[in-house]
C-alpha cells in the first residue's frame, strides 16, 4: 500500500511538471528600454474644447513621464487647422472649440522637442449613430452574481458592421448610515493651556450637509463593442456596466452617463489589440505580440510611436434608477465600509499620568491621545457621549473614553462624495 | 483451403527464435502417412487440378489447396497407384507440393514446399541440446550491433520476389539445405565470379567461382541473403529453404566498376544516392536513445538530425530547414496524419513497436510526393510476422504499450495490432487533491495493419489507426483531439519491368474545446478536416540507365472549420457555424532516374499540381488597393454546391544530380519547387493542438516555394564513418502569418486576419556518423537562418515595417550529439546532447499609460532571443538474459532526461497583474526527469 502511494506521488509530480509549475516569474534582464512617444489622441465631433495626451514609455518600475514642449496641430484636408496648447501632465488642449465636420479628413501632426515629426493618417468622422434604449436590468450574471446590468441598444442603418468604444460616468447618492447632527468642534491637545483641564475634545452642531452626498466614478477600461459578430443591425442589450447587488453605489439612487464613440474598424482593432497585450495568458496560448502599429508614424526619422489618432462620432445618454425600483422591500447593499463597530478610543493612553515635580506638572510617558490623534487624522466621527465617563468599567479599570465614535465615512458622507447635488441630478 | 500447421516456425526477425527453430528441426521425429484404399487416376492430358478434382470425387476425401499452386501443371501419366498416398505422391512428384492426409476427417491438405509435422518436436518445451546451443552462440556472435543506426535512405529500385526452394520431404528433414546455382550478369550473360553471398544474421558465406557457380548451406526456413560483388549492384533475396535446391542469380551491373574497393551493400548509399537531404530512421535500432519518460520516439530522433527542429521543448510540429510547421507531409502508411503527437508533442502518437521506421525527405522530395513545401515524413508500419504469434510491450511511468503480431495465414498474411495509453487520468482521479481531481490528461492510440501476400507479384496492405487526446489545461476547459486514418495499398507487378502501387487513404483530424468557465463565455467548439486520397504510382525500369517513376493522385478535402455554440443559458457567446470548405487536389507526375555515366547520375522529375476550391461557399471580394478588413468588402459571392470557386496549380520540378568524385566521395546538387494548398491557422507562437487547417480559397492563395541544395558526402574506413556537408537555400511565397492580435478562431473571414508574406531560409548542415563499433552515434551541427517578411502599403498589413525578421524557430546554431556505448551484450549506455541558440521572442520594452491604465509596449516582432537551449540526457539499457527457455525477452531502459537540470524556457511572456508588469517564463521540464521502462518481447 505504501509503495503504491509513493508510486502515485511520483506520477503526480511528473504530471505537475506539465502544467501548474511550469509558469514562473523571472527577472527580465537585458530588456532594452526604448523611450517611445505615446499618443492618446481621441477626438470626436462634439463641439467643445478637446484634449490629447502625449507621454513617453517608461521603465517597468518607474512612473509615466509626460512629453513636454511638443507642437500639436490638427489639420483638415479642407484647409482648416487647429492648434493645441500644452497644459499640465502632457495634456494638450485645443486652443479653440473644436468643430469637426464629417466630410473632412483630418490629420494630427506632432513635433516633439527632440525635433522628430509625427503625423497620422487622414481620418474621417464616422456617421453618427445615437444610443437607443438604455435601461437597468436586474439579473444574475454568468458568474452567478446577482445585480444590475446597464444595457443599451443602438440602431444602425448602414448595413455594415459598426464599431464602438464606450466610456461612462456614474453618479450615485450616498447616505451615511450613522449620520449624527454633531461634529467635532474643538480639540484641546495642550495639557497645560490656561484652563489647565488637560486634554479634551468638544462637539458642535454640524454646519454643512453630511448625510446625503453624491459620488462620481469614471470608467477607466476600454469598453469595445461591435456589431460584426451579431446577426442584428445594431447592438442589442449590450452590457456596459454590471453592478453587483452588494455594491453600495446602487443603494439609493444611481445615475449613469454613457458616452458612445462610434469609431472605425481600425481604431477598434487597435484598442482590442491593446487589450490583448495586458491580459493574463496561459502557457499554451500566447497572443502574438509585437510593436503595435497604429495610424501615426514618424516622418523624419525611424522612431517608433505608439498610439492612435481616433476620430469618432459622439452620442451620450443618461439614465437613473432607484434601488427600490429593482429591489423593492429588500435589504440595502452593505455600506461602503463596515459601520457595525462602535469605537471607544481612550482620551489618555494607558499608563498616562502626570506627576508634580518641583511644583511643575510633568507628563509621564510619551504616548499621544488615541482619541485626539484619530480625530485630528479625520478617521473617526462623533456618534455619542459616554455617560459613564469618567467612571469605572465592569472589570475595574477606569473608563478612559469620553465619546463613542465610528469611522468617519459611516457618519459623514463627504468621505465618499460631494454634499452638493450635481447640476444634472434629478430626483425621481 | 487453408491448412493449419502444427509446426511452429519463426521468421528471421530474431536470431534467437531462428536458432530455436533450428534446434527443433534437428530433433524432429517424422512419420509418414499411409493409406490403404486403392485408387486410380486415368491420366492422359489432364491438368493437375482436374486430376485432383477427379481424385477428390472418387475417394470422397476433401482436398485443400490453392489454385495458384497448380496453375499450368499437367498431371503426369501413370499416376495410378494402389492407395491414395501413392497416387498423390505420383501426381505431385514433379511439383513442389506435399500432401497430408487427415484420415479421420477425410481430408487431404496440399502444401506448398512444406510438410505437416504430426507431433510436437521433442524439445518443444525446452532443450538441453548442446548442438543447438553451439548454434546459438554462433549466431549471436554475429548479430549486428543493436545500436541505433540511421542509414541514408536506400532506394532499392529492384524488388525481388520471395523464393521458395525445394520441397520438404518427411524422410529428409535437415537443419540446413544446400543452395547452389550460377551467377550471371543480366545484361551480358557473363558469369560473375567472386560474388560474395552472405546469409544475413549469420556468419554463413560463400563466394562464386570463376564460372559463376556457387554453393551455400542455408538454414532451413526463411533466410535473407545478400550478394555483393564489385561492379555489380547489390542484391538481397528472401529465400525459404524447404530442401536442397537451385537458384540462379542474374545480377544487374552496379553503379561503379572500380578496382580494389569493397563496397558494402547499403552503407555507401548516402554517397551514391542521387537525392540530397534524405534521412532514414529505423525505430528498432534507435531504441537506446534516452528520451523523456522512457518512450521510444521517432520524431524526437528526427529532431536530433541536422535541419529538423521544433520551436521548443514540448512544442508540437517540426520545422524542417526553416519551414513552418504546416509544411511537413507526415504520412503513416500512405495516409496523412495531421497531428502525430500526444500531449503537446511530448509524446509521439505513433506506436514505437508497430512502427518500422521513417524516411524523411527534407531536400529533394521524391516526385511521388507533393502538397507541402518543406518535407515529407514517410512512416511505415511493420509487416506482421507471418510465421508465429509474437508481441512486444512496455510499461513506463506514464504509458503502457502492447503490440501483437498475429499470423493469419502462414507465410501469407498477418495482422499487427498495437495499443498505447497513458494512465495519468486514473491517477489524477484517484487523488484527494481537488485541483488535480478535475484535471484530465489521457491519450490513447491504436493501430492495426493487415498484409496479405497473394503471390510473388501481388500483395496488399491495409492500415487503420486512431488516436485521441483528452486534457484540461485549466480546470474550466477540456480539450480533445483525434486522428483517424485508414489506408489500403495494393502492390503488384504489371510486367517484368513495371511495378505498381495503388493506394486509397482517408484521414480525419478533429479537435474540440469544451469551455465551462466562470464568465459568460462558456462554449463548445468543434473543428474537423477530412481528406481522401487515391493514388496510383508506377515504376518502370526501362533499361540499365533509366528508371521511370510516374503516376497520379487525387485528393478530396472537406473541412468543417468549426462551430462554436454557447453552453448554458447564460453564455454570451454568439453561436457561429462556418460553412464547410471543400476542395480537390490532384497531381500527375513523371520522373526518371538516369545513369548518365558511371559517375554521373541524374534524377529528373516533373509534377503538375492542381487545386480547386469548391462550393458551396460564400466568399468576399475586397476593393483593390485597400487593406482587407471589414470596411473594404466589395462584394459577397455565393457559390453553389460543387461550383468551382478558384483554381490554382502549376508545375513542380524535381531535379537532383550526383557526381562521384571517388567511389566513396560524391557531390550532389538538387533543386525543387512546390505548391502547398492548405495552411495552418494559429495565433500561437508554437503549434498547439488547437491549430486549424485552412484550404486555399478566393482570397487565400497557395504557398509556393523552392529549394536548392548542394552537398558533399564522404565515407571513411570501410563505411564505418559517414561525413556529409550540405547547404541549402530556400524561398517561400504566400506564407501565412497573422496580424497582431488577430482573432483567428472561427472567423468567417480569415483573410481579414491573416497576412501572406514571403520567407527565406538558408543553412549549412554538417553530420558525422559512426555506424559500427562499440561506440557509435552521430554528431550534427547546423547553421541555419529562417526569415520572413510581411510588407504592405498599409500599416495593419505590415510586420516590423515590412523588413525580414527571424521566425519563431530561427535558431542559427544547433548541435546534436547522440552516442551509444555498448559495454557488454547486456549493458549499453547512451547519451543525447542538444545545444541550440535561443529562439527569437518579442520582448516588452517598456510600459505606457493610456486611458489611465498601464499597458506593455513590445519590441518589434522577434527582435530578441530567449536564453540558449541545452540539454543532456543519459540512459542505460539493460537487456534481459538471453536464456532460450524464457517466456519473454525483456529489457529495462533507465533514463534521465535533462540531467543538467537546465531550466530551458519554452516561452517567455509578460502579463499585467494589478497594474504591474510581470515577466513569466514557462518551461516544460526544468528538472532532471528520471524514468524507468520495462520492455518485453515474446
Amino acid at each position: 500500500m505504501k509503495t503504491k502511494r509513493n508510486f502515485r506521488i511520483v506520477f503526480v509530480c511528473l504530471l505537475a511538471l506539465f502544467w501548474n509549475s511550469c509558469v514562473e516569474e523571472f527577472e527580465a534582464e537585458d530588456l532594452n528600454f526604448e523611450s517611445i512617444l505615446v499618443v492618446d489622441a481621441r477626438l470626436n465631433d462634439k463641439i467643445e474644447s478637446q484634449s490629447i495626451n502625449l507621454s513617453r514609455t517608461f521603465e517597468f518600475d518607474s512612473i509615466p513621464n509626460p512629453e513636454r514642449n511638443a507642437q500639436v496641430t490638427l489639420v483638415g484636408d479642407d484647409g482648416s487647422s487647429f492648434s493645441f496648447n500644452e497644459g499640465a501632465g502632457g495634456t494638450y488642449t485645443s486652443a479653440s472649440v473644436l468643430q469637426l465636420s464629417s466630410g473632412v479628413a483630418y490629420q494630427l501632426q506632432i513635433t516633439t522637442q527632440d525635433g522628430t515629426s509625427y503625423s497620422s493618417n487622414f481620418e474621417r468622422i464616422p456617421a453618427p449613430i445615437a444610443i437607443g434604449d438604455m435601461e437597468a436590468v436586474r439579473r444574475i450574471n454568468n458568474t452567478g452574481l446577482e445585480g444590475v446590468a446597464i444595457v443599451l441598444d443602438n440602431a444602425n442603418s448602414s448595413g455594415q458592421s459598426e464599431f464602438f468604444r464606450y466610456e461612462y460616468e456614474e453618479t450615485y447618492k450616498v447616505i451615511a448610515p450613522d449620520f449624527n447632527p454633531f461634529e467635532w468642534d474643538e480639540v484641546d491637545y495642550d495639557f497645560f493651556c490656561e484652563d489647565d483641564d488637560g486634554w479634551g475634545a468638544t462637539v458642535a452642531p454640524r454646519q454643512e450637509e453630511a448625510q446625503t452626498c453624491f459620488a462620481m466614478n469614471r470608467s477607466n477600461d476600454l469598453i469595445l463593442a461591435s456589431t460584426a459578430s451579431l446577426g442584428t443591425s445594431g447592438l442589442e442589450d449590450y452590457e456596459i456596466r454590471f453592478l453587483s447587488r452588494d455594491n453600495y453605489f446602487i443603494s439609493h439612487r444611481y445615475s449613469i452617463l454613457v458616452k458612445q464613440f462610434h469609431h472605425t474598424v481600425d481604431a477598434n482593432s487597435f484598442f482590442n489589440t491593446l487589450l490583448d497585450f495586458s491580459g493574463f495568458e496561459s502557457i499554451f496560448s500566447n497572443v502574438q505580440t509585437g510593436m503595435l502599429e497604429g495610424n501615426i508614424k514618424a516622418t523624419n526619422s525611424e522612431a517608433s510611436v505608439l498610439g492612435y489618432f481616433e476620430l469618432s462620432s459622439y452620442s451620450e445618454k443618461r439614465m437613473y434608477f432607484n434601488y427600490a425600483d429593482l429591489f423593492p422591500n429588500e435589504p440595502l447593499p452593505p455600506y461602503a465600509i463596515s459601520c457595525e463597530l462602535i469605537g471607544t478610543p481612550s482620551l489618555y493612553p494607558e499608563g498616562f499620568h502626570a506627576t508634580l515635580i518641583d511644583g511643575k506638572l510633568v507628563l509621564d510617558g510619551t504616548s499621544n491621545s488615541p482619541l485626539l490623534d484619530q480625530i485630528l487624522a479625520g478617521t473617526v466621527a462623533f456618534v455619542g457621549e459616554n455617560e459613564n465617563y469618567p467612571g469605572t468599567l465592569p472589570d475595574g479599570e477606569p473608563d478612559r473614553a469620553p465619546f463613542f465614535v465610528k469611522a468617519t465615512g459611516c457618519v459623514d458622507c463627504r468621505e465618499y462624495g460631494s454634499n452638493v447635488a450635481p447640476d444634472f441630478w434629478v430626483e425621481e | 483451403m487453408i491448412a493449419m500447421q502444427k509446426e511452429r516456425r519463426t521468421g528471421n526477425s530474431s536470431s534467437i527464435r531462428l536458432v530455436l527453430f533450428l534446434g527443433l528441426m534437428l530433433c524432429l521425429v517424422l512419420k509418414s502417412s499411409a493409406q490403404e484404399e486403392n485408387t486410380t487416376i486415368p491420366s492422359d492430358t489432364l491438368t493437375l487440378k482436374a486430376a485432383l478434382v477427379q481424385l477428390e470425387a472418387e475417394t470422397g476425401y476433401q482436398f485443400f489447396f490453392v489454385d495458384d499452386w497448380l496453375e499450368g501443371k499437367l498431371a503426369p501419366e501413370n499416376s495410378s497407384n494402389d492407395d491414395l498416398a501413392g497416387t498423390l505422391g505420383a501426381l505431385l512428384a514433379d511439383t513442389a507440393l506435399n500432401f497430408y492426409v487427415l484420415e479421420d476427417e477425410k481430408r487431404v491438405i496440399l502444401l506448398q514446399n512444406t510438410i505437416i509435422y504430426e507431433e510436437l518436436p521433442r524439445f518443444f518445451f525446452g532443450r538441453p541440446d548442446s548442438l543447438a546451443t553451439e548454434v546459438t552462440n554462433l549466431v549471436e556472435d554475429n548479430r549486428p550491433p543493436p545500436a541505433f543506426f540511421i542509414e541514408n535512405n536506400e532506394r532499392s529500385a529492384r524488388q525481388y520476389p520471395l523464393v521458395r526452394i525445394g520441397k520438404a520431404t518427411n524422410n529428409n528433414l535437415k537443419s540446413r539445405y544446400q543452395l547452389r546455382g550460377k551467377v550471371v550478369n543480366r545484361r551480358t550473360g557473363e558469369a560473375v565470379p567472386d560474388l560474395a553471398i552472405r546469409v544475413l544474421g549469420t556468419n554463413l558465406a560463400a563466394v562464386s567461382d570463376s564460372n559463376g557457380n556457387y554453393a551455400i548451406e542455408l538454414p532451413s526456413g526463411y533466410n535473407v541473403i545478400s550478394a555483393t560483388a564489385m561492379g555489380i549492384e547489390d542484391m538481397r533475396r528472401e529465400i525459404v529453404m524447404y530442401n536442397d535446391g537451385n537458384l540462379d542469380l542474374a545480377m544487374e551491373e552496379g553503379l561503379q566498376e572500380l578496382e580494389g574497393v569493397t563496397v558494402e551493400a547499403d552503407a555507401i548509399s548516402n554517397v551514391e544516392d542521387t537525392s540530397t537531404g534524405t534521412e532514414s530512421i529505423d525505430l528498432e535500432e534507435s531504441k537506446n536513445i534516452p528520451l523523456v519518460l522512457g518512450e521510444r520516439d521517432l520524431l524526437q530522433v528526427a529532431k536530433a538530425l541536422p535541419g529538423i527542429s521544433s520551436a521548443g521543448e514540448g512544442a508540437t510540429g517540426l520545422n524542417v530547414r526553416g519551414g513552418k510547421t504546416d509544411q511537413n507531409l507526415v504520412l503513416l502508411d500512405d495516409a496523412v496524419i495531421y497531428n502525430p503527437t500526444h500531449f503537446f508533442g511530448i509524446f509521439q502518437a505513433l506506436n514505437p513497436f508497430t512502427t518500422e521506421g521513417a524516411d524523411i525527405y527534407k531536400g529533394s522530395i521524391p516526385v511521388e510526393f507533393g502538397g507541402r513545401l518543406s518535407s515529407v515524413f514517410d512512416i511505415r508500419t511493420k509487416n506482421g510476422n507471418v510465421e508465429k504469434f509474437s508481441g512486444e510491450g512496455s510499461i513506463g511511468p506514464v504509458t503502457g504499450n502492447l503490440a501483437l503480431e498475429i499470423p493469419v495465414k502462414k507465410d501469407t498474411s498477418s495482422l499487427v495490432i498495437g495499443g498505447r495509453g497513458a494512465y495519468a487520468d486514473w491517477i489524477l482521479r484517484s487523488l484527494d487533491e481537488e485541483s488535480l481531481n478535475n484535471s484530465q490528461a489521457s491519450f490513447v492510440d491504436v493501430i492495426a495493419k493487415y498484409h496479405h501476400r497473394f503471390n510473388e507479384n501481388s500483395e496488399i496492405k491495409g492500415t487503420a489507426y486512431f488516436s485521441r487526446d483528452d486534457f484540461s489545461i485549466t480546470s474550466d476547459s477540456l480539450y480533445n483531439y483525434t486522428n483517424r486514418l485508414a489506408s489500403l495499398r495494393w502492390d503488384h507487378r504489371l510486367s517484368e519491368k513495371t511495378i505498381g502501387a495503388l493506394s486509397v487513404a482517408n484521414s480525419d483530424y478533429r479537435f474540440g474545446i469544451d469551455f465551462d468557465g466562470e464568465a459568460n463565455t462558456d462554449f463548445d467548439l468543434n473543428y474537423s478536416i477530412n481528406e481522401s486520397e487515391l493514388k496510383y504510382k508506377l515504376n518502370t525500369r526501362l533499361n540499365d540507365r533509366h528508371s521511370l517513376d510516374y503516376g497520379l493522385s487525387a485528393k478530396f478535402y472537406s473541412v468543417n472549420p468549426g462551430s462554436i455554440e454557447p453552453e448554458g443559458g447564460d453564455s454570451d457567446i454568439a453561436p457561429i457555424f462556418i460553412d464547410e470548405e471543400r476542395a480537390v487536389e490532384g497531381a500527375v507526375y513523371i520522373g526518371d532516374e538516369i545513369e548518365l555515366t558511371e559517375k554521373l547520375s541524374l534524377d529528373l522529375g516533373v509534377r503538375y499540381a492542381f487545386f480547386a476550391a469548391l462550393g458551396s461557399a460564400t466568399q468576399r471580394t475586397y476593393f483593390n488597393g485597400q487593406p482587407r478588413n471589414e470596411a473594404t468588402v466589395q462584394d459577397t459571392i455565393s457559390y453553389g454546391s460543387g461550383e468551382v470557386i478558384e483554381t490554382y496549380g502549376g508545375p513542380e520540378a524535381r531535379v537532383a544530380l550526383r557526381y562521384l568524385l571517388a567511389p566513396d566521395f560524391s557531390i550532389k546538387a538538387s533543386f525543387n519547387n512546390a505548391y502547398q494548398f492548405i495552411h495552418t491557422l494559429t495565433n500561437n507562437t508554437t503549434v498547439s493542438p488547437i491549430d486549424t487547417w485552412k484550404l486555399s480559397d478566393l482570397n487565400i492563395e497557395p504557398q509556393t516555394g523552392y529549394q536548392a541544395s548542394l552537398g558533399l558526402y564522404k565515407n571513411f574506413n570501410d563505411n564505418m564513418y559517414e561525413v556529409s556537408l550540405e547547404g541549402y537555400y530556400k524561398r517561400m511565397d504566400n506564407v501565412l502569418d497573422f496580424k497582431t492580435g488577430a482573432d483567428l478562431f472561427l472567423n468567417e473571414n480569415v483573410e481579414t486576419e491573416v497576412l501572406q508574406g514571403d520567407g527565406k531560409a538558408y543553412g549549412v548542415e554538417f553530420l558525422i556518423k559512426k555506424n559500427r563499433g562499440k561506440l557509435n552515434g552521430w554528431l550534427g551541427y547546423t547553421y541555419a537562418r529562417s526569415l520572413y517578411r510581411f510588407d504592405s502599403q498599409f500599416s495593419e498589413e505590415r510586420i516590423n515595417g515590412g523588413e525580414f525578421f527571424p521566425s519563431n524557430f530561427d535558431k542559427p546554431h544547433d548541435v546534436s550529439l547522440i552516442a551509444n556505448y555498448k559495454l557488454t551484450k547486456r549493458y549499453s549506455f547512451s547519451a543525447n546532447f542538444v545545444y541550440q541558440t535561443g529562439r527569437p521572442v518579442t520582448y516588452p520594452i517598456g510600459t505606457f499609460r493610456f486611458n489611465n491604465a498601464d499597458f506593455v509596449a513590445f519590441s518589434d516582432r522577434n527582435e530578441f532571443r530567449i536564453p540558449d537551449f541545452y540539454r543532456l540526457d543519459l540512459g542505460v539499457n539493460i537487456e534481459g538474459n538471453h536464456k532460450k527457455n524464457k517466456l519473454a525477452h525483456s529489457f529495462w531502459t533507465i533514463s534521465v532526461y535533462n540531467v543538467l537540470g537546465r531550466n530551458n524556457p519554452y516561452s517567455v511572456f509578460f502579463v499585467t497583474d494589478n497594474g504591474e508588469v510581470k515577466a513569466l517564463q514557462s518551461s516544460i521540464f526544468a528538472i532532471p526527469i528520471p524514468s524507468i521502462t520495462y520492455n518485453f518481447k515474446f
